[in-house]
């Protein structure tokens, strides 16, 4: 059976993905902008067409108007499809409130209503469950001794078990992925038939969904019918595909209901709902997660969610990271706080989205938001501060380390929330700065470019050695080297939700490397965060102020490398020097999740490959699952290990140096194989000829 | 622009991929084939757009009920019909996809409830991409009474350990009956 991985490579191929998703983007924004109007124009057309709609405000008047209009017609058996909204809005509950039966229908939804269980991810909600505890619930619940083993069979009896219930039921109760305002057409993707059935069957037609989901026209929903399968399933297209424009032209079916209810014309009600999405729209820091076509693409590559689960890394009834942003906008701020740590911002979803979300952005905003409501305790204010831990230990390093390194931490460390088997790592007396100052800069003859070295806190403090390989062998390729004086890129920062000292930072480095950019300098970056920082992060945090829009900020962004892509760069351009000794060596080389999520994860290898005799092996894409100081938190310690358990399998099954770019990657595999790691830099500078 | 031919075959390609069964018949040889497909399913239900199979299936011995008959006749079918036909809009051979609108009246039943559904294109109306399905389907939208599906394949499902299945609450399987132009 292909691999989830493997069937979205083929359901991909020939199509232009990036082109595709600029384009949805840009659909749901202009319809969110639109959204009042639209909105309007949805209501007026439905109405006209002899169609009711029901605008909730709270999930209480959504939920309240469903169950209402139950009573009043007499409804006593609801079938229901996979909706989302309608278990954000507690529909369910509402229903058997007034003695209304309400039967799930997905066959994922309607084990876990029979498990008594909430759904676990967007698309598979019983994902969590195996096929044995399917077998055993079945035969629980429906009175089966000997109940069937295969997954055909099992299905044929929910099949089988749900027909009578189709054909009896008096309400069918649907979501809806988009809805067209032109028209007033409900459009419902799904594999299974019971959407289809739920709309056609019974007399009496609900619609339940977010106003978000409102586009223009009929053809705004072609292009996400290209991306919304293929993301969520691998599927070219689902099964089927609903255009539900009021009620079904056949007169309202008779089909021997017990229920006994009076029900003989048939309606059509679209509520839309709006609990919060109506203040997230005019929210620019939480807009972009109205944008969500919940295709669950993100939970699929999300390393903390494919290893704890929706029930786990979820706020009922949103999962993943995704799932965080939907809680907050939705008012569950508890639940958002509460999950929000989970989200380690590797940014592997971002390369995934059809929508361009940047879910960790949404989760950094969320976690700042939530510092300001709660206070920030002060394990998280040190590690906000990975400048400051650099100038007060690198001095005393020869004092410090050791007792780093001793037990005698131990309970400092359980005092903060730390894990005591997690050591911070060596501070070196003498800076990157410091060695620097003290060489004096190197003279390039006719330099080929200038370049201006950003100085990171864990490259001057703690990887010096590393800094000095990259000067080198910048200057050695025929690159003069400055060092840019900057503060701190705020990724420390951002990750603990320190925002505002973020702003401060990034407003200083956007001048001080604006004017480098200006004066001809390139930057690079040997922290890859640090450049994911400056790269992609820098103008969503600065969006806010009044350096929104700088063009400095696109000038930085075009401007700035990190240190392998730019040496691989440099030799594809044809103008390296560098005169590469072979080193018949093999190595194996881990991606940085920042450097994958810039689109750069195949330069270290590469750069690797320009040595003669080195023998490159590189391991597929994985989270090391350490991101910064998740792996140092207490209650995170044990996940980031587990987390990076089969990275540590696939690169133990090579011998050979093992190389990794960044110093969270460094430490973590490190702890996690025994083995030393080192930059592509330092390789490279052992080549130097 | 993708000739004919190619067309219907990339058509019956990925219909393939994704579990349904094209079949490529002369219009002489059309009732033998639609017969032959829902013999063991009777009765088998028929929209109005495709009610003149309703003579010929009797003289098969298949018994054929309408979607837009009256609900007395129509209801007691609906429980013990085992297979649909249908016509369809349009189709893309990008996808294997067909749009069927809504049956004239009966409320895509035909093409929901039985456990075979058997749908009749024409040749013609197959276009290279669901593109340009979509955009047939958008300009005749109201034409189309505010009521379509885009059928790819038949039912399935994966939410038992994602293991795939097919035939879930919809059809159990699909065939597309793919009728040739004159002298093709």
């Amino acid at each position: 059976m292909a691999t989830l991985g493997a069937r979205r490579a083929l359901a991909f191929e020939g199509l232009d993905f990036q082109a595709l998703r600029s384009r949805l983007r840009a659909i749901k924004e202009t319809a969110l902008e639109r959204n009042d109007e639209l909105l309007d124009r949805l209501v007026e057309v439905v109405e006209q067409g002899g169609g009711h709609v029901k605008v909730a405000a709270t999930a209480e008047e959504a939920s309240d108007y469903v169950a209402r209009l139950a009573v009043e017609r007499g409804v006593r058996l609801v079938v229901k499809s996979k909706s989302m909204v309608s278990e954000e809005v507690h529909l369910n509950a509402a229903l058997e409130a007034v003695g209304v039966e309400v039967i799930e229908t997905d066959l994922g939804e309607r084990i876990i209503q029979l498990a008594g269980e909430r759904p676990s991810h967007l698309i598979v909600p019983a994902v969590h469950k195996t096929k044995v505890e399917v077998i055993d619930l079945f035969a629980e619940t429906m009175g089966l001794d000997d109940p069937p083993t295969e997954a055909e069979d099992l299905t044929r009896l929910v099949r089988d078990d749900l027909r009578e219930r189709f054909l009896q039921a008096d309400m069918g109760v649907t979501g809806a992925n988009f809805v067209v305002a032109e028209t007033g057409t409900v459009v419902v993707v799904e594999n299974e038939g019971n959407v289809r059935l739920t709309t056609q069957l019974p007399p009496i037609h609900v619609a339940v969904t977010g106003r978000e989901k409102i586009l223009e026209r009929p053809e705004d929903v072609a292009p996400f019918l290209e991306l919304l399968p293929r993301s969520a399933t691998g599927q070219l297209l689902t099964s089927y595909v609903s255009f539900i424009t009021g009620t079904p032209s056949t007169p309202p079916l008779d089909l021997g209901r017990e229920t006994g209810a009076t029900v003989r014309e048939r309606e059509f009600h679209l509520v839309i709902v709006d609990n919060g999405r109506g203040a997230a729209a005019s929210d620019p820091e939480l807009r972009e997660t109205l944008y969500c076509i919940r295709c669950g693409a993100c939970l699929n590559v999300c390393a903390p969610y494919t290893r704890v689960g929706g029930h786990v890394y979820g706020a009922d009834p949103y999962p993943g990271g995704i799932g965080c942003a939907w809680a907050q906008v939705t008012g569950d701020v508890e639940g958002a706080a509460h999950i929000n740590g989970l989200c380690t911002t590797c940014s592997r979803c971002t390369e995934v989205c059809p929508v361009m979300i940047d879910i960790p952005w949404l989760n950094t905003v969320i976690r700042a938001r939530t510092k300001d409501a709660t206070g920030m305790r002060w394990r998280d204010r040190v590690f906000a501060r990975a400048d400051l831990l650099g100038d007060v230990l690198s001095p005393i390093s020869a004092l410090a380390n050791p007792l780093i390194a001793c037990r005698a931490l131990r309970a400092p460390s359980r005092l903060l929330d730390i894990d005591p088997e997690r050591r911070l790592p060596r501070y070196e007396r003498e800076t990157l700065e410091a060695w620097f100052h003290r060489r004096g800069r190197a003279r390039v003859p006719r330099p080929e470019r200038r370049v201006a070295l950003f100085v990171d806190c864990f490259v001057n403090h703690n990887l010096p050695e590393v800094g000095r390989a990259a000067v080198t062998t910048l200057e050695r390729a025929g690159a003069e080297v400055v060092l840019a004086h900057t503060s701190c890129c705020g990724r420390p920062a951002m990750s603990q939700g320190s925002l505002d000292v973020a702003r401060g930072w990034a407003a200083n480095n956007v001048e001080e490397l604006g004017r480098l950019v200006a004066e001809g300098y390139d930057i690079i970056c040997v922290e890859p965060s640090c450049l994911s920082a400056l790269r992609d992060d820098y103008r969503r945090l600065l969006e806010t102020t009044s350096l929104a829009c700088d063009e400095r900020i696109a000038f930085l962004e075009a401007n700035v490398y990190d240190v392998t892509e730019y040496l691989v760069l440099a030799a594809r351009e044809g103008w390296s020097r560098l005169h590469l000794e072979p080193l018949v060596e093999e190595f194996v080389v881990h991606g940085h999740c920042h450097q994958k999520a810039l689109g750069i994860g195949a330069a270290p290898a590469e750069l690797l490959r320009l040595i003669p005799g080195a023998v490159v092996h590189e391991v597929e894409a994985l989270c090391c699952g350490m991101v910064g100081s998740f792996g140092y938190k207490a209650e995170y310690s044990e996940l980031s290990q587990a987390l990076g358990a089969r990275l540590f399998e696939r690169l133990n099954d090579h011998e050979g140096q093992v190389v990794a770019c960044g110093i969270s990657c460094r430490s973590q595999i490190e702890m996690g194989t025994e083995r030393t790691v080192v930059h592509p830099v330092e390789v490279l500078a052992r080549a130097l000829f | 622009m993708l000739p004919l031919s190619e067309r219907t075959s990339m058509f019956a390609e990925r219909l393939r991929a994704v579990g349904g069964v094209p079949y490529l018949v002369r219009p002489p040889d059309l009732l033998d084939t639609v017969a032959g497909l829902i013999d063991a399913h009777r009765p088998v239900l028929l929209t109005p757009e495709t009610a003149w199979l309703a003579s010929e299936l009797d003289e098969w011995g298949i018994e054929a009920v309408i979607t837009s008959a009256a609900p007395a006749e129509l209801e007691p079918a609906l429980r013990r019909c085992g297979a649909g036909v249908t016509g369809c809009v349009a189709a893309a051979a990008s996808t294997g996809t067909v749009l069927v609108g809504p049956e004239g009246g009966g409320g895509g039943l035909a093409s929901s409830l039985p456990e075979r559904h058997v749908v009749l294109v024409r040749e013609s109306d197959i276009h290279a991409t669901l593109g340009e399905v979509l955009s047939v389907l958008a300009e005749r939208f109201g034409e189309l009474d505010g009521e379509a599906v885009l059928i790819t394949g038949p039912s399935r499902t994966a939410d038992i350990e994602m293991m795939s299945v097919v035939g879930v609450h919809g059809p159990l399987s699909l065939d597309v009956v793919i009728i040739l132009a004159e002298g093709a």
